[in-house]
């Protein structure tokens, strides 16, 4: 279960990535199929991550010498990245619903509230889940997986940005 | 060394024009550097130093107007957070029904003056109903602008237009003008001079948005850009524009003093009932006549208006 759910959570990520990667270079009005193809963009291109990470794992498991021992303490592992990042997503999707209401300047503050400080502190949450992770597991396995989240997770917006710069993305 | 309100902002040193032809005007990128060395922003000359030049040193047009798209459609990302459009579909509304009720059967113009690559307009083209009496044009100087605002409307298919002009001397003036955040561009007189243009016959109504000032508008300006922005000339002028802000009072009085055909305020300083600054505040005027009609059309919205002068 705590692998699926980190998928999930991983997956939303990568879709929000991908619609923040994709503002800022259209001038369109109307773009909803823009952006819904830059969330998709998103969530593919941060499959090898995901991927990455998987292969970590599964190497891990197949060189450990005690398989169990290993299985729990990834259990941990996974369990404390969920209690971070279950609460970060329940409140990122929690504030789209006050852009149902009218007021814009309530619709704007959960901009200002959430979706900026939620940014800005998100590769400061990558590193503080794993670096929290590795300390109630610490073993060498922990190291390794806790590096290779950081890394699959946060190449993703610099990869993005790489096909806007070789023109592999374009705007209208 | 911490910006200044003096600092000019570097997209208003990397184009010039003569103000009669709208003819550009070559800019040597060294005179822009030691200018910005001169006042102490060495990181507004850092970002100067790697655009490109010709053999004598000329910015490169293409590269500078690239450099301003790419601004533009950045700076976007804040009209578009904050629903800019919206908040001005739901003034200007208004403010055409006001013009419209004055003067029955006749089309109403709209100009949006300084339009950049046209995002205000281009938004009401594409949501706002206003009618088909209503008019809605843009207007740039900078020619790269005006076409990216062209073909965008193109590319949406949308009902409005877009002129490479000086949008303050059109020969036949809009009865409703507007702008979103070039009020802060005019420094001492110029801004008299600008507000000077809505003095003209026809002219029914103007209002401008631009930043609030306030304690907190720097830094949230800072951490905002910092967030969303990619381009290190967005993040330098985006957070100079708060800093350069002029206050209400400074607004009052230049259109007090340039204006006098019209009643001034400010409008939609706060967000009620808090003592919560807005991002933008909006300089507005309309002619004696229209007050109390305007006040009508505004409904709820009028106690946001700030007191006539």
């Amino acid at each position: 279960m705590i692998p699926v759910a980190l998928y999930v959570l991983a997956t939303l990520d990568a879709l929000f990535v991908g619609y923040r990667d994709a503002t800022g270079r259209s001038g369109q009005i109307r773009k909803h199929g823009y952006l819904l193809r830059a969330m998709l963009r998103g969530v593919l291109m941060g499959q090898p991550g995901i991927a990455l990470i998987g292969g970590v794992v599964v190497v891990l498991f197949l060189v450990t010498p005690d398989f169990d021992a290993l299985w729990r303490d990834f259990e941990i592992y996974g369990e404390t990245l969920l209690w971070v990042f279950v609460p970060y997503a329940t409140i990122a999707l929690l504030a789209f619903l006050p852009r149902l209401l009218p007021s814009v300047d309530i619709r704007s503050m959960t901009n200002v509230v959430v979706f900026g400080p939620f940014t800005a502190v998100r590769p400061f949450l990558v590193i503080g889940s794993v670096a929290a992770a590795s300390w109630r597991v610490p073993r060498l396995e922990s190291y390794v997986l806790s590096v290779a989240i950081v890394i699959a997770i946060l190449s993703l917006e610099p990869v993005l940005d790489q096909l806007w710069k070789r023109g592999l993305c374009r705007p209208a | 060394m911490l910006p200044s309100r003096d600092w000019p902002e570097i997209t208003d040193l990397l184009v010039a024009f003569d103000p009669q032809t709208l003819q550009r005007l070559p800019v040597h990128r060294q005179e822009v550097i030691d200018k910005l060395l001169a006042m102490g922003n060495r990181r507004g000359a850092r970002i100067v130093s790697v655009l490109p030049v010709d053999a004598v040193g000329v910015l490169d047009p293409a590269a500078v107007d690239q450099a301003l798209l790419t601004a533009h459609r950045e700076m976007q990302i804040l009209s578009e957070e904050f629903y800019h459009g919206l908040r001005m579909a739901r003034l200007l509304g208004p403010i055409i029904n006001t013009v419209r009720e004055a003067a029955p059967g006749q089309s109403i113009r709209a100009l949006d003056i300084g339009c950049g690559h046209g995002y205000v307009v281009r938004w009401l083209a594409a949501n706002a109903r206003f009618g088909p009496d209503v008019e809605l044009i843009g207007a740039d100087y900078n020619t790269t602008l005006i076409a990216e605002a062209r073909r965008l409307a193109q590319h949406e298919d949308l009902n409005c237009r877009f002129e490479a002009a000086d949008g303050t001397r059109l020969s036949n003036p809009a009865a409703v003008q507007f702008s979103t955040g070039i009020l802060h561009h005019f420094r001492g007189g110029d801004l008299e001079a600008l507000l000077q243009c809505h003095e003209r016959d026809g002219v029914q109504a103007y209002f401008h948005f631009d930043f609030q000032p306030s304690p907190l508008a720097p830094l949230g300006s800072w951490f905002f850009h910092r967030v969303r922005m990619r381009s290190a000339l967005t993040l330098h002028d985006g957070v100079l524009s708060a800093i350069r802000a002029h206050p209400a009072s400074r607004l009052l009085e230049a259109a007090r003093a340039a204006t006098p055909g019209f009643k001034v305020c400010m409008f939609s300083t706060h967000v009620r009932p808090l003592p919560l600054p807005r991002v933008f505040h909006v300089l507005l005027a309309v002619r004696p006549e229209l007050v109390g009609a305007l006040e009508r059309n505004l409904g709820g919205m009028a106690s946001r208006l700030g007191g006539w002068q």
